[in-house]
């Protein structure tokens, strides 16, 4: 009786704690993934822009003329 | 603060990408700001003729202009803020990052306090150098 249930139980622990694991690690990769690159990283130098280059505050707007 | 502006025209709107070519051909005679603010007051009525009689209120030279803006560089320039837009996942306009961060503040009081917000954080070293042409 006793093996049996170690027999059935064992495995479905095991798939448990296994199903677990994938979903946080593909949950970690899609936030790595949509994590963006912060905008005062990027090549702004490009950009037009206004104010001071050292200004403790940089606002990146994407923005469209219509 | 510092207000840096990235090209995010929308596919739907038909003068969209023609208004940001032109405001970065003006960009090349020192006059974005200017030519910027004209496309917002004029946003309905946006045409080809229209982006001609900008500059020419702005008194740009003309024939730069006009070789401005077919200047591939200058498209080029446009689809390299899309495709940063796009990997930021960016879907719509005006969309506002504070300091590397989405900001979703969409009116002017909430912008003043997430600005506010960010200057009682403590300092980190600037990520941008250089000088910035408008």
């Amino acid at each position: 009786m006793n093996r049996t249930y170690t027999i059935t139980i064992l495995p479905l622990i095991l798939v448990l704690v296994l199903s677990l694991f994938a979903t946080n690690l593909a949950s970690a990769q899609w936030k790595i993934q949509k994590t963006p690159p912060p905008v005062q990283n990027t090549d702004l130098s490009a950009s037009p822009s206004r104010g001071p280059t050292d200004a403790p505050v940089v606002m990146g707007v994407f923005s469209c003329f219509q | 603060m510092r207000l840096v502006f990235k090209s995010f025209p929308l596919t739907k709107h038909k003068f969209a990408k023609k208004a940001a070519v032109a405001a970065f051909a003006a960009r090349r005679q020192g006059k974005f700001w200017e030519y910027h603010d004209l496309l917002f007051e004029n946003i309905d009525t946006l045409s080809d003729q229209k982006f001609r009689q900008i500059a020419r209120e702005l008194g740009l030279d003309l024939e730069r202009f006009e070789k401005d803006i077919n200047d591939l560089k200058i498209v080029a320039r446009i689809n390299q803020d899309i495709r940063l837009g796009a990997h930021m996942g960016v879907r719509g306009t005006p969309t506002v990052f504070i300091n590397g961060r989405v900001s979703r503040a969409r009116t002017l009081e909430a912008l003043e306090a997430a600005v506010k917000d960010e200057l009682k954080k403590p300092r980190k070293p600037p990520g941008v150098s250089g000088g910035v042409k408008g």
